[in-house]
C-alpha cells in the first residue's frame, strides 16, 4: 500500500480518537478520580453519556471495527408515483384536500389546492396549484447493513430506507405526497426517537400548512386519534418559482429555481433524534434549464452521471445498533462516515464528467470536501451553493458545507491522471462546537472513487473547462442597487446565544405560541444575524425563503465568492455578524428559523415568524 | 480542562490515575440503568435517603433540574417556574411524574437547609429536593447533561444550566427544555415528552 494511503487509513483512526478524547481527556478524568476518591460510588461508565457512547474506556473507538472501501455506494432509488398516478389508488382513500396541524389536533385546509366532490362522489383536484402527480411515502421501522463487516441496524425510514428515495420533481408540476406515519406506538416505543412525525421540505416555497412545521408532527398509525384517526398527513408541494404573486402569473421568477433540496423528520425537540434514525432524503427540482437530461438546457450530466450523495456521522455499539447521547445537548459527533447509508463506500465511475449533490445532513458535523489522489487536491466545477446553481461555475478544490449546506460539484474524471482518488473532509472537529479551525491533511477519507480508464464512454454534457456559461441569473444580479434596496428594507437583528447552558435566540428561548417576528407578505427585510455564544458556530437555517448574503462582519460579499448566492444557510462563524436580505413572498402562516446543528434546535435555538 | 481551571478548582495538587473499571458497554436502553445514573445515595429534603436510580429513577417519569439555596437570581425563578409547572402537573405530581432538584452545592445545602427552601415555595410531595455526596453529585450532573463543555464556564457556577432535564426511565426517551420557558410552553414540552396518562 502506498504511504499516503497509510496515512489515510492512520488518519481515520486518528479522527475516531479524538472524538473520544475530546470529551474525555484523562486530566478530567483524573479529576474525577480525586473526587470519587472522597466518595464510595464506582464509576463504571465514564464521566458522561458522551463517554459512555464514545469511548471504550481504553481510548479505542467506540464503534465496531469496519474496513474501508469494501462496500458500493448505495444508489438512492427514484420515488415512483401511487399506481398510475391515481390518487384513488392511496392507502386510506384519496386527498380530501385537508391536513392535520397543531400535533394533529386540527385540521384545515390546503391553502393552494383543492378537493371538491363530483357527482358521483369523487374528488376533482383544484385550487390556484392542482397536484398533477400524487406519491404516499411510508415511514416505518427497518434494518439494513450499513457495511458488509456488521450485523443489520435498525433505524426508522421513508419507505423503510435510509436515505429516502429521491423525489424528481420538476416547476410546473405541482405533487401532493401523503406521509404514512407507521412506525410503533409512542406508548411503548423505547429507545431514542419519537414517533411522531412532520416532514420539512428543506429551502422549499411551501405553504405552511405543508412546510414541516416542528408543531405540525403527526401520530403514528398505531396511536389514532379523532383527528387523524389513520395516522397520516398529506403535504402539497406547489413546486412553482417564489414571485408569483407579484408577477400575476402561476410560474413565478424563474431565478428563484431550487435545484437540490431534501426533506427530514423536524418534530419540536426531537429533530436530531429522528434525524439520526434515519429520516432523511433528497428531493430534487427540474426547470427548462436544469432540465435533467444532459443533451438539452444547461447539459448537466443526468441519469446515472447525476448522484446525490447524503453524508452522516454515527456511532454503533458492539451490536451494530446506532448510539445516541440522550443527554448531550451541545452537537453528537459519529465515528463513522456514511455516504448514502454506507461506512467509507467504494464508488466505480465512467471516464467522464458527474454531477455529485454533497448534501451534509449532519446532525453536528461540517465538512470541507476535497478530492485527493494521494499528492493533490484535484479542481472541479462547483456549480451552486445550497443547492441553487450559481449564475456561473466555480474552479475549486474543496467545498465547506456547515450542517444542511448543500453543493451541486462537477468533476470531470476524463480529465484525472489516475484511476483511483478519494473524497475527503480536511475539516478537524472534535465536539458540538463546530469545526476547531485545522485543516487536515490529506483529511477523513469519505468515499473511495475508482475511474474506469478502459474505456471512452459518450459524454454529451456540457465542458466547463472549455468555456463559460451562465447557470441561473441571480434575481438581484447588480449587487450595488440590491445594498441600496437593503438600505431601506427594515431591519430586524436575531442574536444566537446561550444562558445558563440553554441555547437562545435575542436571550428567549423557541416557544411555538410566540411570534418573534410578524412579516407583511411581499415584504423586503435585512436581517442581521449574531452570534455571541462564544466558542460555537450555528448553520442558521430559514424556511420558506432563500436570502442573499450581504456582508460578514462589514465586510460585502464578493462577487467571486460561493457565498454570491442565493442561500438558505447561514453559516455563522466565532463572534460574527451576518447581514442578510429576505423577501417574504405569496404565502401566509408561520415558519422557523433555527440552528441546524439540531441537537442546538431541539434544545431551543429556534424562533417562530409569521408572515401576515 | 486545562491546568488554570485545576488550579481554580483546587485541584492540582493532588492528582491521581483513575482508570474506569470495566470498558464501557453501548448506551443501550437495557444498559442504562444503575450503571449509568447510579445508585448514588442521596438525601430529600424531607430527610429520607435514597439509591438515585433504584429508588427515584427506575421506571418513572421525571423531571430533573439542579439549583443551589445560594444562587437566589436564576435559582429562585427556575423554582417559581416550576413551582407553576407544579400546579399544572396537578395530581399527575407524585403519582404519574416526580420532581427532583438536585443541589449544586451539597456541602452548603443540606437536608434541613433544602428543606427549608422547598417550604419557603411550598413544595408539594412528589417534588424533592436532593443532596449527597458532593462527587456523587457531580457524577449526576454530568451524567444527567447539565455541563458545560467549556471547562472553564462549567466551573462557574452562576453560569449554570437553567435546564430541565424531562423523561421517562422505562422507554428511555428523554428531552431537555430551558426551565424559564413560559410555564403555558414549557407544560406542552413536557407533556409531548410524558404525556398525561389517558391522552
Ligand atoms: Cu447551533
Amino acid at each position: 500500500m502506498p504511504d499516503w494511503q497509510d496515512k489515510l487509513a492512520e488518519i481515520s483512526q486518528r479522527n475516531r480518537q479524538e472524538i473520544v478524547h475530546a470529551k474525555l481527556s484523562k486530566r478530567e478524568m483524573l479529576r474525577l478520580g480525586l473526587l470519587t476518591s472522597s466518595g464510595t460510588l464506582a464509576l463504571k461508565l465514564g464521566l458522561s453519556a458522551r463517554a459512555l457512547a464514545q469511548s471504550s474506556g481504553s481510548g479505542a473507538p467506540a464503534s465496531p471495527p469496519t474496513r474501508p472501501w469494501v462496500a458500493p455506494l448505495p444508489i438512492i432509488p427514484i420515488k415512483q408515483t401511487v399506481k398510475n398516478n391515481n390518487p384513488y389508488e392511496m392507502k386510506e382513500g384519496p386527498p380530501d384536500g385537508t391536513t392535520p396541524i397543531n400535533g394533529a389536533t386540527r385540521r384545515i385546509n390546503h391553502q393552494f389546492c383543492t378537493a371538491t366532490t363530483d357527482d358521483h362522489g369523487g374528488y376533482t383536484y383544484g385550487g390556484r396549484f392542482a397536484p398533477v402527480k400524487f406519491y404516499e411515502t411510508f415511514m416505518k421501522p427497518s434494518s439494513a447493513k450499513f457495511h458488509p463487516d456488521y450485523s443489520p441496524t435498525n433505524f426508522w425510514g421513508f419507505d423503510g430506507i435510509y436515505p429516502g428515495p429521491c423525489y424528481m420533481a420538476y416547476y410546473g408540476e405541482p405533487i401532493l405526497i401523503r406521509f404514512h406515519n407507521n412506525l410503533p406506538s409512542k406508548k411503548s416505543y423505547k429507545g431514542f426517537g419519537i414517533p411522531e412525525i412532520t416532514t420539512h421540505l428543506h429551502n422549499g416555497h411551501t405553504p405552511s400548512e405543508s412546510d414541516g412545521n416542528p408543531v405540525n408532527y403527526i401520530n403514528s398509525s398505531s396511536d389514532p386519534n379523532e383527528i387523524n384517526p389513520k395516522g397520516f398527513k398529506d403535504q402539497h408541494y406547489p413546486n412553482v418559482y417564489a414571485g408569483f404573486t407579484s408577477r400575476g402569473d402561476n410560474r413565478g421568477d424563474p431565478t428563484e429555481a431550487l435545484s437540490s433540496l431534501w426533506y427530514h423528520d423536524h418534530h419540536l425537540d426531537f429533530t436530531a433524534q429522528n434525524v439520526v434514525k434515519g429520516m432523511v432524503g433528497p428531493y430534487l427540482l427540474f426547470d427548462d434549464r436544469d432540465t435533467g437530461d444532459e443533451n438539452t438546457g444547461l447539459r448537466l450530466p443526468s441519469g446515472e452521471f447525476d448522484v446525490p450523495l447524503m453524508f452522516g456521522d454515527f456511532i454503533f455499539d458492539k451490536n451494530c445498533q446506532m448510539v445516541y447521547d440522550l443527554f448531550n445537548s451541545d452537537g453528537i459527533l459519529g465515528d463513522k462516515f456514511c455516504v448514502n447509508g454506507a461506512i467509507q463506500p467504494y464508488f466505480n465511475v465512467r471516464n467522464r464528467r458527474y454531477r455529485f449533490r454533497l448534501y451534509n445532513h449532519g446532525p453536528a458535523r461540517w465538512y470541507e470536501y476535497a478530492l485527493y489522489d494521494g499528492k493533490n487536491y484535484l479542481p472541479f466545477w462547483q456549480i451552486s451553493n445550497d443547492g441553487n446553481l450559481l449564475p456561473k461555475a466555480l474552479q475549486r478544490t474543496s467545498v465547506r458545507l456547515a450542517v444542511a449546506e448543500r453543493a451541486d460539484i462537477i468533476i470531470d474524471f476524463s480529465k484525472i491522471n489516475t484511476n483511483r482518488l478519494y473524497l475527503v473532509n480536511r475539516l478537524e472537529q472534535t465536539d458540538g462546537r463546530g469545526p476547531n479551525g485545522n485543516i487536515l491533511s490529506p483529511g477523513t477519507p469519505l468515499m473511495q472513487i475508482n475511474i474506469d480508464k478502459s474505456r471512452t464512454v459518450p459524454d454529451p454534457s456540457f465542458d466547463f473547462s472549455k468555456g463559460t456559461q451562465v447557470l441561473r441569473e441571480l434575481p438581484d444580479p447588480d449587487f450595488a442597487k440590491l445594498m441600496q434596496r437593503a438600505a431601506k428594507a427594515k431591519t430586524r437583528t436575531f442574536r444566537f446565544d446561550r444562558t445558563n447552558g440553554a441555547w437562545a435566540v435575542n436571550g428567549k428561548l423557541f416557544d411555538e405560541d410566540q411570534v418573534a417576528a410578524r412579516i407583511d407578505q411581499e415584504s423586503e427585510e435585512v436581517w442581521i444575524i449574531q452570534n455571541s455564544s462564544g466558542g460555537w458556530r450555528h448553520p442558521v437555517h430559514m424556511h420558506f425563503e432563500e436570502h442573499r448574503i450581504l456582508s460578514r462582519n462589514g465586510v460585502a460579499t464578493s462577487a467571486s465568492s460561493p457565498e454570491y448566492a442565493r442561500k438558505d444557510v447561514v453559516p455563522l462563524n466565532w463572534n460574527e455578524e451576518v447581514k442578510i436580505f429576505m423577501r417574504f413572498r405569496d404565502m401566509k402562516g408561520r415558519y422557523v428559523t433555527h440552528c441546524h446543528n439540531v441537537m442546538h434546535e431541539d434544545s431551543g435555538m429556534m424562533f417562530r415568524w409569521d408572515i401576515v | 480542562m486545562n491546568r488554570r481551571s485545576f488550579a481554580a478548582a483546587g485541584l492540582a495538587a493532588a492528582l491521581a490515575p483513575l482508570v474506569p473499571s470495566r470498558p464501557a458497554a453501548a448506551a443501550t436502553p437495557s444498559s442504562r440503568g444503575a450503571d449509568y445514573f447510579t445508585n448514588a445515595v442521596v438525601t430529600t429534603h424531607r430527610g429520607e435517603k435514597a439509591r438515585f436510580y433504584a429508588d427515584l429513577m427506575q421506571g418513572r417519569r421525571v423531571l430533573i433540574n439542579f439549583v443551589f439555596v445560594g444562587c437566589t437570581d436564576v435559582c429562585d425563578s427556575v423554582t417559581q417556574n416550576l413551582v407553576l409547572i407544579q400546579d399544572l402537573l396537578g395530581d399527575r405530581l407524585g403519582r404519574d411524574v416526580f420532581m427532583y432538584s438536585i443541589t449544586l452545592q451539597p456541602d452548603f445545602d443540606t437536608p434541613e437547609v433544602l428543606d427549608a427552601y422547598a417550604e419557603r415555595f411550598g413544595i408539594r410531595p412528589g417534588w424533592s429536593f436532593l443532596t449527597g455526596n458532593p462527587a456523587e453529585i457531580d457524577i449526576l450532573r454530568r451524567r444527567l447533561g447539565f455541563a458545560d463543555i467549556d471547562p472553564k464556564l462549567d466551573l462557574d457556577i452562576f453560569q449554570h444550566a437553567a435546564m430541565l432535564r424531562i423523561g421517562d426511565e422505562s422507554l428511555d426517551r428523554w428531552t431537555m427544555a430551558a426551565a424559564l420557558m413560559r410555564p403555558e410552553a414549557l407544560i406542552k414540552a413536557i407533556n409531548r415528552t410524558i404525556p398525561p396518562p389517558g391522552s
